[in-house]
């Protein structure tokens, strides 16, 4: 107990050590964050939320406390200097992230993929500045809503959050068994088209190019298997 | 300590309420995506009145906050999708994302009646809205793309087809195409309720003057 408390006497006395223990905190709450978009298969995975949690983390302590040479002892401004407002740059975090946020979404024709994994982005810039600030807590708690946020919606999905947008191309010779068999498979998978392009290309050949969003992404060998069964399918892209 | 916590679970609770309309309505911006913005704003709101005790120098409470307004920003513009010179979809959803910032914003700042009343007040719109068509805004701004062979036939189907789907068709533009007696209609329409994809497949096969349809 006494070491501990040693430990942090030590720690909140020299500067360094406290801020070296908020970037690590800030690069933990990243991490898990991450992990969890990691495992969705996401573009954005542990090593960008990581990395903009500490990077926040360190603006938050710059603009905190990284202008104490321009007060002097008395608490007074520099002459010359107009007095500072620690809270100005960590605000232009908010601001400047959504770049990062923008980057990341993208659109297609008529459907968006990656605004949750955006929100999250900015929300990990939140927390990052939390720990830079030393609000642990707060940084705990919210990192822990949004893993049960993004958890839970796995486990329970309402409407449009069950499903990952995609695109399929299918060409194919058109008959009534091969559409029967496409709609038992599209029944089977739970996949919903939002958009589709039809072109037919003489000797009853259809090409289409669906936007869908379905469940799960589907394996490669029942795409195998598909094109194996149905002879009338020319070609097929996941 | 429990106040923080508190708000920041209110603000996801408000944020997850109106994403569950949302995703109800089979929209681009779910449960997921207004709950996580909620939360950020949340906390955000929180940074900006409480973090900077024991900084040196003044600092100003509402400097983040004021950056939330700019930042969320760029959820908006990935929303909301342009065809032309119409606005295709999503100024709705675009809306509510900024309304769930104000709800995040309402509760860091401890105003959590406000926020509360606020989200039930935007959901009772929503609601209110999809039951009753109020003004007609129900529906789906889409576009559609049809290549067709031009004969007095087609144009009786694709009237029959307007009128089976109820179709509002915003503006229409016509384009003669090199090969046969084709054309190309891109029509900026309104639907209803969307069109399953057997029946347009069903469509091109009885009707062989279908050369392309997209929507």
């Amino acid at each position: 107990m006494e070491l501990i408390d040693n430990v942090i006497n030590y720690i909140t006395n020299h500067h360094i050590l406290s801020c070296l223990v908020r970037l690590i905190a800030a690069l933990i709450c990243g991490a898990f964050i991450g992990l969890e978009r990691t495992k969705r298969s996401k573009e954005a995975g542990i090593r960008t939320h990581c990395i903009i949690a500490c990077a926040s983390a360190l603006i938050m302590i710059i603009s905190k406390y990284g202008f104490g040479d321009m007060i002097d002892a008395a608490g007074n401004a520099i002459a010359g200097t107009r007095g500072v407002d620690p809270s100005r740059i960590a605000a232009q975090v908010v601001s400047g992230i959504s770049f990062l946020g923008a980057g990341v979404i993208f659109k297609n024709g008529n459907t968006v993929k990656g605004l949750t994994t955006a929100a999250g982005i900015w929300a990990t810039a939140g927390v990052g500045m939390a720990c830079g600030a030393g609000m642990y807590e707060i940084a705990g708690i919210v990192t822990l809503l949004i893993l049960v946020v993004q958890m839970l919606m796995h486990r329970f999905s309402i409407g449009n959050d069950a499903y990952s947008t995609s695109e399929i191309r299918i060409t194919l010779v058109d008959t009534p068994e091969i559409r029967a068999a496409l709609k038992a498979k599209q029944a089977e998978l739970g996949i919903d088209v939002t958009n589709s392009r039809i072109t037919t290309c003489g000797d009853n050949t259809l090409n289409l190019i669906l936007q869908v969003r379905m469940k799960n992404a589907i394996p490669f060998n029942e795409v195998m298997k598909f094109m194996d069964e149905h002879p009338e399918i020319k070609s097929l892209s996941v | 300590m429990g106040e923080y916590g508190l708000r920041l679970l209110l603000a996801t609770l408000c944020g997850a309420l109106l994403g569950a309309e949302r995703s109800f309505r089979r929209k681009d911006a779910g449960v997921r995506t207004h709950s996580i913005l909620s939360l950020a704003t949340c906390l955000f709101m929180l940074l900006s009145k409480y973090a900077f005790f024991g900084a040196q120098g003044g600092a100003d409470p509402t400097m983040i906050a004021c950056q939330i307004v700019m930042g969320i920003n760029f959820m908006g513009a990935g929303i909301i999708f342009r065809s032309g010179q119409i606005i295709s979809h999503g100024l709705t959803t675009a809306a509510g994302i900024w309304a769930t910032a104000a709800i995040g914003m309402a509760c860091g700042c401890g105003m959590k009646l406000l926020a509360c009343l606020f989200t039930l007040m935007i959901f009772g719109l929503h609601l209110l809205i999809q039951r009753f068509n109020i003004g007609g805004t129900a529906y789906t701004p889409r576009e559609m793309k049809i290549t067709v062979e031009n004969t007095p036939e087609m144009w009786e189907v694709l009237r029959q087809m307007q009128q089976h789907y109820q179709i509002q068709i915003l503006s229409l533009r016509c384009k003669r195409k090199a090969e046969g007696n084709t054309v190309k209609l891109i029509l900026q329409v309104q639907l209803l309720r969307a069109i399953p994809m057997e029946d347009i497949i069903h469509l091109m096969d009885a009707h062989k003057e279908f050369k392309e349809f997209s929507i």
